[in-house]
């Protein structure tokens, strides 16, 4: 009784306290944000930690964490923002850039970042550290480099080589301590040094890495939403191959974050309150497959123009990403500068143009309804990578294609014996797609110097070589995307290749994850994230 | 005793030698080439191409190769990894203990389930619950072991919470994993328990025993379990590779490190040093597996004795 009467008299009391907690919970979630340690669910392994040797992305994804780039590219709209750069020139000749450098910069083991730490990243790239990494090919043409004084750069190439700007913002080309790497040697590669938000603790194989706040940050690029020190404490990269274990670990609650989770998976996803799914367009190119211009029947331009026609890509869109995507018309993303969804009007789906293209060239339909022309049966080889993206996409093609009288066979090979294959030119039908800010990427899947890389078209056309090296050399971005859109409607209208859906990004995060967002390839920017219960 | 030990160790040189040429053999003769894989990601030339295989040492005669590769193992020095550059026998180091810790979580739940239900099944024989250990039975072999694994996840974590699904660390963590692995093994297990604890109970000892007035208790554990264990110790030790191979993919579904993790990356890396490591570390563990076994024969039955001379 007496206990009810003490309740009543209390409750305006609780209610005002309720109340004022309530004005104050504002002020109250700012203190809140710092703190805390992040689980991120991530779907590669990685091969180092060293950012001049790694060829993966699921490398990369950690690098830029503990890594500052020179420049940042703004994903909203791909320009070219400052990093630890606050400015810099380009020579008229589009080979020499010159970087002014932000001051009062420090790397993790307390060297201070100037222009001779950033030579030493640059110089370092071109030494033999084994296998030579992406770094290599994103430094280009790459001469040397100058300290003109403490807080100016000067980079040299042999030619004119625009994307570097863009390239400059990739993590591989990020600032590393000098002093760690002299003093750490090839343990460099698992516990290395930069000036980024987070330091790395600990890589154990297969588990994990670790990645600690970087106290003494304060040099943020304008980009981000803060200033000062990273909000967590700490990074907890797992890694969790698959794809039906992280879907289940996102809704236990034992990661904050899963990356790439399934298409199919998507929808009962979004059922669960507890987990928001996030979409990003990375910048590069689409879900792509070339026809390979030299080995027959591929090497007949009227067979690769019936292939384009013969693509619904609509159909693959939804039966093979859950309509989680959009079908591709252009050789880039609709993220990267130089986007030209030119083959919608080249070469759209229109099954009844293919079969006449084909009747046109004289390969008529033979008895089982696969076309024949001088005896010779129309099949194509795609030779496609095992867990490459691909094998879900492969048969709908092969169908599509049975239906205008093709007979595509398909050939499972693990990735290093498809590359193999690929440079042999022993396949019709190849496929490659990147993560890239730059349209320069058509460079590494059109050029005849890259007929040992990825050329997948084994494509060697004196023209379009010469238009790629003219727009890897203009400054002028406007007339450089103009170019590039050329490029893609001649190759369109030669039917070299033909991109299928764009890619997309799939993450799930957990209600109480704050500022998640992608970087301009949807690489996790997690320097503003905090946790908020 | 000892010397059988012994002899049994001399054996096992010739064997774990034999293992070392086939696997470099293998190694080197799939297709594949582990200086494309490592220029995978990087636009390289035919110089790089090259010029790295010559860094590598790829370049000698196979044999050349692998008398090299033999020369350091018999010192302990199984290379670098060409990926991560860490010495080989570092980085099974680190990947082994986890997985010993899953191979031997897994044998636990295995004989502890299969000897429940093969025990319960041969004692009521063609009785309901002989009949629902061996359906279960039947269940735990045909199951495979990805898909348990995700049932597990589901059932334990997802929808229940009891368990957490994946990582490192603590017995919650080792359960599930150690139950997908144990309980196809379990199947086995018991049904091997079965029918030899069937064949022990018609012996003509165990009516002794129970004639002398034994309880049936005594009878069951004393008498009958000991000679009913042989079997299934022989075949604890011959299915050890299947569990391994098991722990492959438990070990990717539960996304726990170990020497499965590391043998699947090392073969789609086509790191020679380091597949060639785990293959070799492998065989001297089933190597020694099998020699435990024979020895714990005679643990178990005095029968059993490896006398000086014998053997």
């Amino acid at each position: 009784m007496a206990a009810r009467r003490l309740l009543r008299q209390l409750t305006p009391w609780l209610v005002l306290v309720t109340v004022l907690g309530g004005v104050a919970v504002p002020r109250l979630t700012v203190a809140a944000k710092a703190g805390g340690r992040l689980v991120f669910a991530a779907r590669q392994d990685i091969d180092t930690l060293d950012p001049h040797v790694t060829n993966r992305a699921a490398t990369r994804k950690i690098l830029i964490q503990f890594l500052d780039t020179l420049v940042v590219i703004d994903p909203k709209d791909g320009s070219v923002k400052p990093g630890l750069a606050e400015k810099w020139d380009v020579s008229p000749d589009g080979k020499t850039y010159t970087f002014h450098l932000r001051k009062n910069v420090k790397f993790h083991d307390g060297t201070p970042f100037d222009a001779v730490a950033m030579k030493f990243t640059f110089d370092r790239i071109q030494t033999p550290l084994g296998a030579p990494g992406v770094a290599r090919s994103f430094i280009g043409p790459y001469e040397s480099s100058e300290a003109v004084d403490a807080s100016t750069l000067r980079v040299r190439f042999k030619q004119p080589y625009s994307p570097f700007l863009r390239m400059a913002a990739l993590s591989p080309l990020g600032a590393i301590s000098p002093t760690a790497v002299q003093k750490l040697g090839d343990q460099f590669a698992r516990k290395p040094v930069g000036t980024g938000p987070f330091m790395v603790k600990e890589w154990i194989n297969k588990e994990q890495v670790v990645l600690a706040k970087n106290p003494a940050y304060n040099w943020a690029p304008a980009l981000v939403e803060h200033q000062g020190p990273a909000y967590l404490d700490e990074i907890q990269w797992r890694f969790v191959l698959e794809a039906p274990t992280r879907t289940a670990i996102i809704q236990t609650g034992e990661v904050n974050v899963a990356e790439d989770l399934s298409y199919a998976d998507v929808a009962g996803l979004e059922k669960n309150p507890d987990v928001r799914i996030l979409r990003g367009v990375p910048a590069g190119t689409p879900w792509t497959i070339y026809p390979n211009v030299q080995r027959p029947p591929t090497n007949d331009l009227a067979v690769r123009r019936a292939l384009g026609y013969a693509i619904n890509r609509d159909a693959i869109v939804r039966v093979v990403f859950h309509n989680e995507s959009k079908p591709a018309w252009s050789l880039l993303q609709p993220t990267t500068p130089g986007y030209a969804p030119l083959a919608k009007e080249i070469l759209p789906y229109d099954p009844a143009r293919a079969k006449k293209t084909l009747d046109e060239a004289g390969w008529k339909a033979g008895a089982d309804g696969i076309r024949v022309k001088e005896g010779k049966r129309l099949e194509l080889l795609w030779i496609f990578g095992a867990n490459n993206g691909y094998e879900e996409m492969a048969p709908l093609v092969q169908a599509m294609a049975r239906e205008v009288g093709m007979d595509i066979q398909l050939r499972e090979q693990p990735r290093a014996q498809m590359e193999e294959a690929n440079r042999k030119s022993e396949h019709n039908i190849g496929e490659v797609n990147w993560w890239f800010p730059d349209p320069s990427i058509m460079t590494t899947n059109f050029h005849t110097r890259s007929l040992f890389g990825f050329n997948r078209p084994r494509l060697s056309n004196p023209e379009i070589d010469q238009q790629l090296d003219q727009a890897a050399a203009m400054t002028a971005e406007g007339p450089r995307m103009e170019l590039y859109k050329k490029i893609q409607r001649t190759l369109f209208e030669q039917a070299d290749a033909y991109p299928l859906v764009d890619q997309v990004t799939i993450v799930g995060v957990r209600k109480e994850v704050k500022g998640y967002r992608f970087n301009v390839v949807t690489f996790p920017i997690l320097y503003d994230v905090s946790l908020e219960k | 005793m000892l010397v059988y030990l012994q002899q049994r160790l001399a054996l096992a040189v010739p064997v774990v030698f034999g293992v070392s040429v086939v696997v470099f053999a293998i190694v080197h003769l799939l297709p594949g080439d582990p200086v494309l894989v490592m220029l995978s990601g990087a636009n390289a030339t035919p110089e790089q191409v090259a010029e790295l295989r010559a860094q590598l040492r790829f370049d000698d005669p196979l044999v050349v190769q692998y008398l090299r590769f033999l020369r350091r193992a018999l010192v302990g020095d199984l290379g670098r990894s060409i990926f991560s550059k860490r010495p080989v026998i570092e980085e099974i180091a680190t990947q082994l203990p986890s997985t010993l810790e899953l191979a031997a979580a897994g044998i636990a739940i295995a004989v502890a389930v299969g000897l429940v239900l093969g025990i319960l099944a041969a004692l009521r024989p063609n009785s309901w619950l002989d009949r629902l250990a061996m359906l279960v039975a039947l269940g735990g072999v045909s199951m495979p072991s990805f898909w348990l694994g995700l049932l597990l996840i589901f059932a334990f974590s997802l929808e229940l919470g009891w368990l957490p699904a994946t990582g490192q660390g603590g017995w919650q963590r080792l359960i599930l994993p150690a139950a997908t692995i144990g309980l196809g093994y379990a199947a086995v297990v018991a049904r091997l328990v079965r029918s030899s604890f069937l064949e022990v109970l018609g012996n003509a000892y165990i009516g002794t025993a129970r004639a002398k007035g034994l309880a049936e208790r005594v009878v069951l554990l004393k008498h009958a379990l000991g000679n009913a264990l042989i079997p299934v110790v022989t075949i604890i030790g011959v299915q050890l590779g299947n569990l391994l191979a098991g722990t492959i993919i438990v070990e990717t579904v539960f996304s726990r490190r170990g020497m499965g993790r590391l043998a699947v990356t090392a073969v789609l890396d086509k790191d020679y040093p380091l597949i060639q490591g785990v293959v070799l570390v492998s065989a001297l563990g089933y190597v020694l597996v099998n020699l435990l076994v024979d020895v714990s024969y005679s643990l178990i039955d005095p029968r059993i004795r490896h006398r000086e001379g014998a053997a």
